[in-house]
């Protein structure tokens, strides 16, 4: 071999190795604290239920395959080999046939076999279970297990998505879930202690207070960088962030504004700032609260809500509450998705055409207080507002005062999170703040904005927005057969909805992480920060902290 | 005595029924369940979230929940935790003792600091420090303990770095003898703002007793017999002022799970408290029950202690049996 080819050899090798997202941490990473105000529920991929119990079970367990950094949900080619090491179509594109990496084992030295992929999908497909991932599969229609490395996905149709929903079931281990009675995986021994196949497994638990996790040495994709991993639940978000600005805690995620300026008073903590994913806005309710099975008397007609969205200066709001840190939004989407058009006909901020609508509605008269009145009637609105979100609180009073100058009393119903989520799914409210998170997939335009006329849609639509040809484009686009054809028909879609005034379209937050700055960072993602963790590193002439002491062999 | 004691008892018993049997009933009756996601997670469809509840058995009559409760919870079984993910017995096990830790050195502190310097200024009382401190205390009384709490996280847990932000340990800190000097630093400042406002509240309790009875016959007596003026408030003096303060000790015993809540969450400290109000929150039905059996026992167990110290310390109160 010749001697230039020997030279390069060692950076081909971690080349491919960084391709297929294998990480060396030979040398140690220190010890990472991630303080968050959340407990990381179910650990287990298919169960959990909020975003820091997907950043616990996505740091246990590994996927088949992840979509890779350009989060392109189309086809395979943004997509990376995890526990699967490659793939093969068949011919009429029904069928993904997976092998796995024949290195890839379970925590407790088991070999992950396809038996492992088949019981994922089952443990997502039982109502038992209470998987919210199962409405995110559905054009999977089984997975098979020829041999112990093949797994064969089969969907039911084609899609631009249909690798994506492949990405979204996690391999379960066969030998000690199937086991498990169905309705008993939560309570299970295994629920409490995962045995899991990702780059780190569980050390200790401690509900509610921390879980600490440790680096797997002889990882499949290599070991990764920090040696061990803890997440500190601080209840109260001013503990968390002070943990971090006191050098306790090395993360926070999704500093509140005022605490993105504090941050300049603690010179070893760096900001980083990413793409958002999470959108809020006000949703409008088509049916009537009283009667939920009669048209909404105010909201259900277009030109009222126009009036409404018209009536909202949303810039001023956005810059009013979050100076740069967030955006006004645009539709259903956020900038980041494949799919966002920034071209989108917005309507514009105009107080006289507002007014000029609602008297065209016949809610000319004014009480005393200024409040427009039809037939002695004052519109008046009920606004559901949940009160553990300070920015929707915040929101919710400066669109109080700007409808109240356009004639419009809006009662705000301030709600704990329990509550809000009842009377959110009971539809009695008038209009809502509402706000979701975003995937790299459009496929939650399903949940959140399809028709609930179409079975397994509109869960997450607590307003009732209803429109056919909506829902027809985004069913559409989801089908179509190459990227192109999707974002044309999503985009279609969203300018449907926009057009219609389903909703106001509010802002989508900047967000902002706080990270100790003795690590030095591989790229960001925005969209799952935690699957950088393995590679962080200690950065050259960083000062370890005393925590960052290489842990001795269990 | 043992009529007396077995009476408190029974009543006792009546008590931690009634107040479980509320809170059962209550929680149970607030929109929510404990399979409602975080605020803005996809929710499970309705027929997947009622099988779910069907499985625990909450889609039976809330009586017959109840019942199945006592009876479980007579046989040691407490359930199952659903935001913990862990069994409620478990959950209390861990919680219990860092909270009754808590109280009890905040109690100490309060009650050890707060009765000698009140009777010392009830007895001086017309002595300008007196007056200030009277006033000193007044103003800690003042003060709304989360706002406590959180100038000492901002303050000499942050700006001066004296005190650890939050949390019971050190993350990957010391162990051994060296570990409990950790969680002794982790308890300064929760137990500090926990006994701040009751110390005030004590501390003027026993100077308000103490100088009521500082001119009463009886210490007048005890004066004539020659005693200095120290053995004078001391002996007799003091022992008839603790009267008020035991008796709030009482109050202040049975309520203490209710004071701890804000600062077991401001200071990120594993306690019931904190336990109780997650449970509220996320509605988790079992946990609520098995944590407010437990607050309810420890609520009329310390009632009965505080009785106990008040019939020592008062004769009279024994003739009332």
């Amino acid at each position: 071999m010749p001697r230039r080819l020997l030279a390069v050899l060692p950076i081909l090798t971690l080349a491919l190795a960084t391709a297929c997202g294998r990480t060396d941490g030979s040398a140690g990473g220190g010890t990472v604290i991630i303080a968050t105000a959340a407990d990381p529920e179910p650990l287990l991929p298919p169960t959990r239920t909020n975003v820091t119990g997907r950043l616990a079970s996505e740091l246990l367990f590994d996927p088949l395959v992840e979509i890779g950094p350009e989060l392109n949900p189309f086809g395979d080619a943004g997509f990376v080999p995890r526990l699967a090491e490659r793939w093969t179509w068949s011919a009429d594109s029904l069928a993904i046939t997976f092998t796995l990496d024949p290195d890839a084992r379970w925590h407790d030295g088991t070999p992950v076999t396809a038996r492992d992929v088949v019981t994922g999908l089952a443990v997502i497909r039982d109502p038992a279970n209470g998987s919210a991932v199962a409405g995110d599969v559905t054009e999977i229609d089984s997975i098979t297990a020829p041999d112990a490395r093949t797994a064969v996905v089969y969907f039911s149709a084609r899609s631009a998505e249909q690798f994506y929903a492949a990405s979204l079931v996690y391999p379960l281990p066969a030998h000690l879930v199937d086991t498990i009675p169905s309705g008993a995986l939560a309570t299970s021994a295994y629920a409490q202690r995962p045995i899991g196949s990702g780059p780190y497994r569980l050390v200790a638990r401690e509900p509610k207070v921390r879980l600490e996790l440790a680096a797997v040495e002889d990882h499949y994709r290599g070991r990764p960088g920090p040696d061990r991993i803890a997440l500190v639940v601080a209840p109260d978000p001013a503990t968390g962030i002070a943990k971090v600005w006191a050098e306790e805690a090395d993360v926070w995620d999704l500093l509140p504004p005022p605490e993105v300026a504090a941050a300049a008073a603690h010179p070893q903590v760096r900001l980083v700032r990413a793409a958002g994913w999470d959108y809020n806005f006000i949703a409008f309710n088509y049916r009537d609260p009283r009667d939920t099975a009669r048209a909404h008397p105010i909201l259900a007609d277009r030109a009222m809500r126009r009036a409404l969205t018209m009536g909202l200066d949303r810039t001023g709001l956005v810059r009013a509450l979050f100076d740069s840190l967030a955006r006004p939004l645009l539709g259903p989407f956020v900038r980041a998705q494949y799919t966002a058009d920034t071209t989108i006909a917005a309507l514009a901020f105009d107080t006289v055409a507002a007014g000029r609508l609602l008297d065209s509605l016949g809610w000319t008269g004014r009480d005393r207080a200024g409040i427009r009145l039809r037939g002695g009637r004052p519109l008046r609105l009920r606004a559901l507002v949940p009160a553990p979100s300070a920015n929707r609180v915040r929101a919710s009073v400066v669109v109080q005062e700007q409808w109240r100058r356009l004639g419009v009393d809006l009662v705000i119903d301030k709600l704990e999170a329990q509550a809000f989520g009842a009377a959110r799914d009971g539809g009695t409210f008038d209009v809502i703040f509402g706000g979701w998170g975003t995937t790299p997939s459009v496929r939650g335009l399903r949940s959140t904005w399809g028709s609930r006329a179409r079975p397994g849609w509109g869960r997450q639509n607590s307003g009732q927005y209803a429109d056919a040809a909506f829902d027809s484009l985004v069913a559409a686009g989801l089908a179509a057969p190459d990227p192109a054809a999707t974002r044309r028909l999503i985009r279609a879609a969203y300018a449907r909805v926009v057009d219609d005034a389903a909703a106001i379209w509010l802002y989508e937050p900047v967000p902002v992480s706080a990270v100790h700055g003795r690590f030095a960072l591989p790229a960001w993602r925005p969209e799952a920060w935690w699957r950088t963790l393995p590679g962080w590193r200690l950065a050259d002439g960083a000062t370890p902290l005393p925590r960052d002491a290489r842990p001795t062999a269990p | 005595m043992a009529r007396a004691v077995l009476s408190r008892l029974l009543q006792g018993t009546l008590v931690v029924l009634g107040v479980v049997a509320i809170c059962f009933t209550l929680i149970r009756l607030a929109p929510g369940d404990p399979f409602f996601r975080a605020l803005d997670e996809a929710t499970v469809p309705a027929a997947q979230r009622d099988a779910q509840r069907a499985a625990f058995g909450y889609d039976r009559p809330i009586p017959e929940q109840f019942v199945r409760f006592v009876t479980n919870a007579a046989r040691g079984e407490l359930g199952w935790s659903h935001s913990r993910g862990e069994p409620v017995a478990r959950a209390l096990a861990t919680t219990v003792p860092a909270s009754a830790l808590l109280i009890a050195v905040a109690a100490l502190l309060a009650f050890g600091v707060g009765i000698p310097l009140g009777a010392w200024m009830g007895w001086h009382a017309e002595r300008p420090a007196a007056r200030w401190l009277d006033r000193g205390a007044l103003l800690l009384l003042s003060v709304p303990d989360y706002v406590l709490a959180l100038l000492a996280v901002m303050g000499p847990a942050l700006a001066w770095r004296l005190f650890p932000v939050g949390g019971m340990r050190t993350e990957f800190g010391p162990t051994g003898a060296a570990g409990l000097l950790d969680v002794a630093r982790h308890l300064a400042l929760p137990a500090l703002t926990l006994a701040l406002p009751i110390g005030a509240v004590v501390a003027r309790l026993q100077r308000a007793a103490m100088r009521t009875v500082r001119d009463a016959d009886f210490v007048r007596t005890a004066r004539a017999t020659g005693a200095s003026e120290a053995r004078v408030a001391r002996r007799h003096a003091l022992r008839s002022a603790l009267v008020p303060v035991l008796a709030y000790a009482g109050v202040h015993l049975a309520t203490a799970l209710g004071g701890v809540v804000v600062i077991e969450r401001i200071f990120a400290w594993p306690g019931m408290g904190r336990l109780l109000y997650e449970g509220v929150l996320s509605r988790d039905y079992p946990l609520v029950a098995g944590g407010v059996l437990v607050a309810a026992v420890g609520a009329v167990v310390g009632t009965m202690l505080a009785d106990l110290a008040l019939r020592w310390a008062d004769p009279r109160q024994r003739g009332f049996e």
